[in-house]
């Protein structure tokens, strides 16, 4: 036959065409499959490292809040009386904080020796021109001044050892509830109080509250810094028992949320007694440490 | 033009499936690693606050023993420093002499009662404490101090965990958490 040429009927070219476009058909979606789970796991692998980290770091300071070396009333360098000392300040409901407004703010104080009194500040703040928000912590080495003899000068670079630190980007929300030992809220717990916190006592209740703390109920909200859902999705964070805590509403985005616990027992705040039933002889903590 | 199609072997099948392969492997492996490494952290971070609560029942059991046995608090310090074994003064910032009045190191199993598995973990932790007087200011304990306003001698109990057996503990290889606690004793 003069028109014999070998090739391909056009049966077996279908068939060609059909396996291939299958088989590349499963590589790409095999293909996507495994960049959703890298994508979505990478993400959350990131937020629970740095809430990991930031609730340890807030758990060990909480607990050393209220520690008082036991002559630090007689050789602090700001020349502090007892009745002058702050132990912890929450600035929550009035003083509006974080993308939504609802986020609070914590300082707690302690002294690292019989000279020095620590100020510990965590606040939620924008960074620079971002559109995001932070937690930063802030710490300050006897944040009144120097004011005894024989303690040398105040200086930034010994004064404030952390300064301006992020701790947590991209952080949604942030709550503390301060509970005493019966877990009722105590409110207003406060250093610098808003005219809201005034209108409750402000200062001077504060100061009673302050050393009725037993645990502190921590709340951080974090989202992904890369969109990880496919479809748009409502997000509601209800952090802390209402009126305390937030109440917020995020409207619909494809980014991944978590919300991560602790509670803290404040040793140092409310002191426990324990009596021993054999010899009627009681041992009182005064206070501890946790370096 | 013979043979046109069967002679060409140009194809982009197979370097395609082989570059997909070597991209997804990849990224097993990363998740793979991630994952492993998460499980890690949180491991760690388990056995961390384990070994904070070993700390704690240091001080627990400190305190038992001190109401138990008040004689024992008035006399005079010895030099400790030899005795302990990870719980040493330099773990404890505030404190420059190692004095004290009594030491003990104990596995947490022995104090927490559990069976199993878990008598099993709790017995890899250990705490060991040393109750003395209060330092001053300047880190010495040598001498008793009272509460400010009344007659309470001042004690501070050292305690620290360790996620390790109390007799393998070492304070260069395993981790350690230190607590302090001061306390006085009322009549």
């Amino acid at each position: 036959m003069i028109n014999k040429k070998a090739g391909f009927t056009l049966a077996e070219i279908m068939v060609a065409i059909v396996v291939g476009s299958i088989s590349i058909l499963a590589a790409f979606s095999a293909y996507n499959y495994f960049q959703k789970s890298y994508q979505s796991i990478s993400q959350k692998a990131a937020i629970n490292g740095t809430a990991r980290e930031a609730l340890a770091m807030l758990a060990r300071d909480l607990r050393n809040t209220g520690y008082h070396h036991v002559d630090f009333a007689n050789y602090n360098c700001e020349g502090l009386r007892e009745s002058q000392y702050d132990y912890i300040g929450i600035g929550q409901k009035g003083r509006t904080n974080g993308y939504y407004g609802q986020a609070d703010g914590l300082t707690i104080f302690y002294s690292i020796s019989a000279k020095e009194r620590i100020r510990i500040q965590y606040f939620v703040t924008k960074h620079q021109n971002s559109s995001d928000w932070y937690l930063k912590r802030v710490v300050n080495i006897n944040p009144v001044g120097h004011s005894r003899s024989g303690c040398g000068a105040w200086t930034r670079n010994y004064n404030m050892p952390v300064d301006d630190e992020i701790l947590v980007p991209y952080l949604e929300d942030f709550q503390i509830i301060p509970k005493d030992k019966d877990g009722n809220v105590l409110f207003p717990v406060c250093t610098s109080c808003s005219n809201y916190e005034n209108s409750y006592g402000g200062q001077v209740k504060s100061k009673e509250n302050m050393k009725k703390v037993h645990t502190v109920d921590v709340y951080l909200t974090l989202r992904s810094p890369k969109e990880v859902y496919n479809k748009a999705q409502v997000t509601k964070i209800i952090n802390g028992e209402s009126p305390y805590g937030s109440n917020i509403n995020v409207p619909a985005d494809k980014y991944y949320r978590e919300t991560f616990f602790v509670s803290v027992h404040t040793r140092n705040l409310a002191k426990p007694i324990a009596i021993s039933e054999k010899t009627g002889t009681s041992i009182g903590q005064t206070s501890s440490y946790n370096k | 033009m013979k043979n046109k199609f069967k002679n060409n072997e140009k194809g982009f099948a197979l370097p395609l499936v082989l570059l997909l392969l070597v991209v997804m492997t990849i990224m097993g492996t990363t998740l793979v690693t991630i994952s492993s490494n998460e499980h890690k952290s949180n491991t760690e971070k388990d056995s961390n606050q384990q070994t904070f609560y070993a700390a704690e029942s240091g001080i627990s059991v400190a305190k038992k023993y001190m109401v138990g046995n008040t004689n024992t608090f008035n006399g005079s310090q010895s030099n400790l420093d030899g005795n302990l074994k990870f719980c040493k003064a330099s773990f404890f910032p505030n404190l420059r002499t190692s004095n004290g009045f009594h030491y003990e190191k104990e596995n947490l199993n022995k104090y927490i009662s559990a069976s199993g598995d878990e008598a099993t973990r709790l017995g890899k932790f250990s705490f060991e404490y040393f109750i003395a007087y209060s330092p001053d200011q300047n880190g010495d304990n040598s001498s008793a101090k009272t509460k400010s306003g009344t007659n309470n001698t001042l004690y501070t109990i050292y305690s620290c965990g360790c996620n390790e057996t109390k007799d393998k503990c070492n304070a260069q290889s395993n981790m350690i958490v230190p607590l302090e606690a001061v306390v006085t004793l009322v009549n």
